[in-house]
């Protein structure tokens, strides 16, 4: 028994089973939240490389297991993650039996997982490049309706495909550099195209386009779980090539880091300030998300423990906010929809279509909204706190970035508001009825308290995310 | 359990508001909400009046926010000599509602009660608040709840934008806030509520002004918003309570000199339209939002010039002469008295508790004094008249209501006058004759319009040059001048996001690229030395 | 040794004219046609640096993609993969038209040249002696990215990438010899073969 075959190669299998059994949806739903608790329960409670008793039985759970040269290891540091990921997998895959997403999102998720998981596990780490890119592969079939290629899908593979050869080569680069003495010129190079290896991968200014295209064709949910899937995968890699190589963090990295994270965050406030889209402006937030984790890292060089501790800390709340965001959204394209038979796909979310839409769905107009500010740093809710803690910590480093990314934050809740003056827009008196299904209700209103429950309460959940930095013993030390 | 004392105020107004929702879903045939409501609130405004004296200047941390090498600040309460009268105004007001929604009958029901309870008890932990994070939070919490029960109330398409415009001006108040706390950590000094820095304490003053409309001037609700009386009243003092409290605190630093001309000029002519727009309202409702803009332009004032207890004075009369003018309903000639002492507590008379709000006029008297002085007189004839009008009439109410709703409307004044003579000192202030010059301006006003009233020929041009002043002042053109600005913006970015989403937008990306390279190059060369 | 550096010039510049093909043409077989040939080509310069069996994944990998694509495009209801709904009008360069075509090939012309210019820092950068593989590699990296950029649907992005990773393929294998990296591009372009596919054909009944 080894770690691949209970976190990559079992819900892989899963995955592929359940891909036959299509026409029981429910069968496919019930088994792909079984599989993803169960295993985030075993994350949990199961030692890596201790011995295990069972009865009269002993064995142990290997921490690694060889393919092709290559290992693939998970160790108890790694559980944490290992929680994070199966125990959101849950989460996602109860919103998307209300979402109406695409058949395959259980076995495609799953799939997926196993993917990242194998990421996060392969050595040398550099090999989770690739992987990831067949990882966005496998996620088409959830971002695109087969027969009707989303244009913000072909981008995304197009960047992905640009962007992990330069991860590669990177890799290569550095382990000449571990035996050859390091020059200015070798770093700057070596900089360069890590930089633009990650900026093609996450989608960093001026590669961020496909964000908000996918939104305009896809079901915003499987949208929304690709969204926060992949960054954080890949932001995880980044930091693992700093735990790796720690003096690649350079006050010069420092810089462009946060030189860029402001960025992110700013363009993304400001176009969402202006966005008319429903589903695009969960694209503005995804791209603001990134521009936040990347000024997270950006302070590894001067508090390694807190970046890392604020980087993590940032993954609950995007991935709560993004799943009631995609929830709601998909509720109220699917309403659209049926109301409008003609309604391209891509105009369904338009201002301008939904306008007054909150009498007739409250419940999912006052999730999408709430989830909107969250993401925006809205006090109360979920993102308030953790955004405010990084603010702080970005403002003892310079104030100007910190006002800067308040400056964007207030550029999301300018959307905000907008999307809120445009769902009460009706003439007369607000006749309110809720035509939301009771299960979608009650998933929004349980994911609307919890958004407010780590809003006010962040102390209860921080705490399990900060020790996910365990996977980074050097940088956490 | 001692420390939880002096805040066990508000914390026993939300427990009553949730009973009484809880008592409605529970049981529907329940019909004592009123009396449980009413006996909240007093055992509230109890707790409330001696929790100054119970523990002294003392602070709560409401929860820890852990852990601390991610989070600086956790949220915290403060009781001090600011708070506290804040609070006991707000208690008052609670119970003021409470007793006076027995002349309400017909739009009275516990959801209005446990609605106002609610909103208060959230102002009061607001004008508690021990840091900023925790202001934030409370304000947060203020401008959802009243925008949701002002939602469910509003009839027009026109009069919900300019509700999303008020929430949109909370928010940006709340932001300003935030940012003045990023500066001050930045600077080493974290933002302290019961010790501001004057360094930042323009930018308290522009998130305070800001939420009340007073900086930059807007008034998003140019007619009142048509919610039940006592919900009404408590949402809009409550939500300008929570502003003042920082007006009020930022005043103890003071503004360096060269803002506080600006600050001071923007008060004046804030004060100067809002009580043109106060005088000439239909009655004390629909001027209710230049009451608030008008008084709350009076304590900014005062507040620019460090003036903390004239500040702090002038916060106390919005509160509490205009809620009883606010939840005076019912009119009889007998209550007439009461009106007289609501006015008595704005007007800043010797002996009176606004005396100490004419400290806000500088000596010697410049030009923004003056227009100050004008200010202050109409809206003392808008009370007036406001005041003294005698629909719609209280008659044919039971006879308990006629023992229950006059206290009501007495506790006000009464508890104001015991709180500027005990806490403001304005008693022992010295004459103060600002007060006194008001009031004769304010006489002088009434003569002439009585006059002017007789001639019909005046009548037609005095009401054009009221309504063109209003218009010039309220800055209606100057916000629809920048709305207009908007569309060209947003065609431009819709430009680009179509240039760099289409067919070439890989070669754009890749443009871009080398751009932002050559830029951070450069960026790089010139910082090298 | 001759003949194995003759093997290695004419694979470098088979892809070359494959890749300038795949840009010039319009009709799918013959695209797919020309692509199955580079991926001749690809594997004869990554024979130079890889041991034949390894080597030997590249072509299989690259034929089972394009074999994937043909059937893809065969199960079109028209002669070609068909315009997608929410595409726009193809516009003069992009579309089957003698000026576009004569364009595309010039501009493939200029890559081609930038990547003979570009050789010799990239033969050092690489440390690598074998300049004919770095220079088919460079070229497909080159066109790829041209391709790609000229491209609007999915069938002409999924050969711009298929090229371009060829070109990463040819470039890496002169610095890493992995059998998981060989493994890992094979499933990476089988799988976008797949993607492309999925996207290309409607199912033929509502599957609800």
């Amino acid at each position: 028994m080894n770690v691949a075959l209970i976190w990559m190669f079992f819900p892989a299998a899963c995955g592929a089973v359940l891909l036959f059994l299509q026409r029981q949806q429910r069968l496919v739903y019930i088994v792909g939240i079984v599989v993803a608790l169960s295993l985030s329960l075993l994350a949990w409670q199961l030692p890596i490389g201790e011995p295990i008793s069972l009865g009269s039985a002993e064995f142990v759970i290997e921490d690694s297991f060889t393919i092709l040269g290559r290992s693939f290891v998970l160790q108890s540091n790694d559980r944490f993650y290992l929680v994070l990921l199966y125990q959101g997998l849950v989460f996602w895959f109860g919103g998307a039996a209300l979402a109406r997403v695409n058949r395959l999102f259980v076995p495609l998720g799953l799939g997926m997982v196993a993917l990242l998981t194998a990421s996060l596990s392969v050595e040398p780490f550099l090999y989770a490049a690739p992987l990831l890119a067949l990882t966005a592969l496998v996620s088409v079939p959830l971002l695109s309706q087969p027969g009707k290629p989303n244009r913000g899908v072909l981008r995304l593979i197009s960047f992905i495909f640009l962007g992990f050869p330069f991860i590669l080569f990177s890799g290569w680069l550095l382990q000449g550099l571990e035996t050859a003495p390091q020059d200015a010129s070798s770093l700057l190079e070596i900089n360069v195209i890590i930089g633009l290896g990650f900026a093609l991968l996450l989608g960093i200014f001026p590669f961020h386009t496909w964000i908000s295209m996918l939104l305009l064709e896809g079901n915003p949910f499987a949208v929304a779980f690709v969204l926060y899937e992949l960054p954080v995968a890949v932001s995880i890699l980044g930091l693992s090539f700093i735990e790796r190589y720690p003096w690649l963090i350079t006050g010069e990295l420092s810089t462009v880091l946060q030189f860029v994270g402001v960025l992110m965050v700013v363009l993304g406030g400001v176009w969402a300030g202006f966005q008319r889209h429903l589903g695009r402006m969960i694209g503005q937030a995804v791209i603001m998300e990134t521009g936040f984790s990347l000024l997270a890292i950006s302070l590894l060089g001067s508090n390694s423990q807190q970046a890392l501790s604020l980087f993590f800390t940032l993954i609950l709340p995007r991935g709560l906010s993004l799943g009631i965001w995609g929830l709601a959204l998909s509720v109220l394209q699917n309403a659209m929809q049926g109301e409008n038979k003609e309604l391209p796909p891509e105009q369904a979310l338009n201002y301008r279509h939904v306008q007054g839409i909150a009498q007739r769905y409250p419940v999912a107009s006052a999730a999408l909204l709430l989830a909107h500010f969250s993401l925006a740093g809205f006090p109360l809710l979920a993102g308030f706190p953790v955004r405010l803690a990084l603010l702080d910590a970005l403002s003892d480093e310079s104030i100007s970035i910190g006002l800067a990314c308040l400056f964007g934050l207030a550029g999301l809740m300018a959307g905000g508001i907008r999307t809120l003056a445009v769902f009460i827009s009706a003439e007369g008196v607000l006749a309110w009825e809720s035509l939301e299904t009771i299960p979608q209700r009650l998933l929004l209103v349980l994911g609307a308290a919890m958004l407010i429950l780590v809003g006010l309460f962040p102390q209860w959940f921080t705490p399990f995310l900060v020790q996910m930095m365990a996977i980074f013993p050097n940088l956490s030390r | 359990m001692s420390a939880l004392l002096p805040f066990a105020s508000p914390l026993l107004l939300l427990l009553i508001a949730g009973l009484l929702a809880g008592l409605a879903a529970a049981q529907p045939k329940f019909k004592y909400h009123w009396l449980v409501a009413v006996l909240g609130s007093i055992a509230a405004w109890l707790l409330a009046a001696f929790a100054l004296q119970a523990a002294g200047q003392s602070k709560l941390a409401l929860v820890e926010w852990e852990p601390v090498t991610v989070y600086r600040e956790s949220p915290a309460l403060l009781m001090d000599a600011f708070s506290w009268p804040f609070g006991l105004a707000l208690a008052t007001l609670a119970l003021a509602v409470m007793l006076t929604d027995v002349a309400r009958a017909a739009e009275a029901n516990w959801s209005v009660w446990s609605g106002s309870l609610f909103l208060i008890a959230l102002g009061m932990l607001a004008v508690s608040a021990g840091n900023p994070l925790s202001l934030a939070l409370l304000w947060a919490a203020i401008d959802l709840a009243e925008f949701v029960i002002l939602l469910g109330t509003i009839e027009t398409k026109a009069m919900r934008e300019r509700l999303v415009v008020a929430f949109s001006a909370r928010v940006g108040g709340v932001l300003v806030l935030l940012g003045a706390d990023l500066s001050a950590g930045a600077g080493g000094s974290p933002l302290n509520l019961s010790q501001v820095s004057q360094d930042y304490s323009i930018y308290l003053l522009l998130a305070a002004g800001l939420r009340l409309g007073v900086i930059p001037l807007h008034q998003p609700f140019l007619r009142e918003v048509p919610v039940r009386r006592s919900l009404g009243t408590s949402s809009r003092l409550v939500s300008a309570a929570s502003s003042l409290i920082l007006l009020v605190r930022t005043a103890t630093a003071g503004v360096q000199s060269t803002a506080a001309g600006y600050l001071f000029a923007l008060a004046c002519l804030t004060a100067f339209y809002a009580a043109i727009s106060w005088l000439r309202s239909q009655d004390e409702l629909d001027g209710r939002p230049y009451w608030l803009l008008g008084a709350g332009s009076f304590a900014l004032a005062a507040a620019v010039q460090g003036q903390a207890q004239a500040a702090l004075s002038w916060s106390l009369a919005l509160l509490f002469s205009g809620g009883l003018l606010f939840l005076y309903s019912g009119r009889h000639t007998s209550l007439r008295l009461l009106v007289a002492l609501g006015l008595l507590g704005f007007l800043g008379l010797p002996y009176t508790p606004n005396a100490t709000g004419m400290q806000m006029y500088r000596m010697p008297i410049g030009l923004g004094d003056l227009v100050l002085l004008l200010a202050q007189a109409l809206m003392v004839v808008g009370y007036l008249r406001h005041g003294l009008r005698l629909s719609p009439p209280l008659a044919g109410v039971e006879r308990w209501v006629w023992a229950i709703y006059p206290w009501g409307l007495t506790l006000l004044p009464l508890v104001h006058f015991g709180a500027g003579w005990w806490l403001l000192g304005g008693a022992r202030f010295e004459f103060p004759w600002q007060g006194l010059a008001a009031a004769a301006l304010s006489a002088l006003w009434i003569l002439a319009a009585r006059r002017l009233a007789l001639q019909a020929t005046w009548q037609a041009p005095v009401e054009r040059l009221g309504r063109d002043l209003t218009g010039i002042l309220s800055l209606e053109w100057l916000y629809r001048a920048l709305w207009r600005l908007y569309r060209p913006l947003r065609n431009l970015l819709d430009f680009f996001s179509n240039v760099v989403e289409g067919e070439g937008g890989v070669l754009w990306a890749l443009l871009f690229l080398v751009l932002f390279m050559a830029i951070l190059s450069q960026l790089n060369s010139g910082a090298a030395p | 040794m001759i003949a194995q550096e003759m093997l290695v010039a004419a694979a470098a510049g088979l892809v070359g004219v494959t890749a300038t093909a795949l840009l010039v043409l319009w009709t799918w077989r013959w695209r797919l046609i020309v692509l199955a040939a580079q991926y001749v080509g690809v594997f004869f310069l990554v024979q130079a640096s890889w041991p034949t069996s390894l080597a030997l994944t590249k072509l299989i990998a690259g034929w089972i993609a394009v074999i994937v694509l043909w059937l893809a495009s065969s199960a079109l209801p028209a002669a070609g993969p068909k315009k997608p709904r929410r595409f726009s009008q193809p516009t003069w360069l992009t579309a089957d038209v003698f000026p576009g075509a004569v364009l595309r090939f010039l501009s493939s012309l200029m890559v081609i040249a930038a990547a003979i210019s570009i050789l010799p820092q990239a033969t050092t950068w690489l440390g690598s002696q074998d300049d004919l593989t770095v220079f088919g590699g460079l070229v497909l990296v080159g066109l790829g990215v041209l391709h790609l950029g000229m491209s609007a649907r999915p069938f002409g992005i999924c050969l711009a990438l298929l090229t371009f990773s060829s070109g990463f393929e040819v470039l890496y294998a002169v610095v890493e010899t992995s059998a998981m990296v060989a493994g890992l591009q094979a499933a990476i372009n089988l799988g976008l073969a797949l993607a492309i596919s999925y996207m290309l054909i409607e199912p033929a009944e509502e599957s609800g």
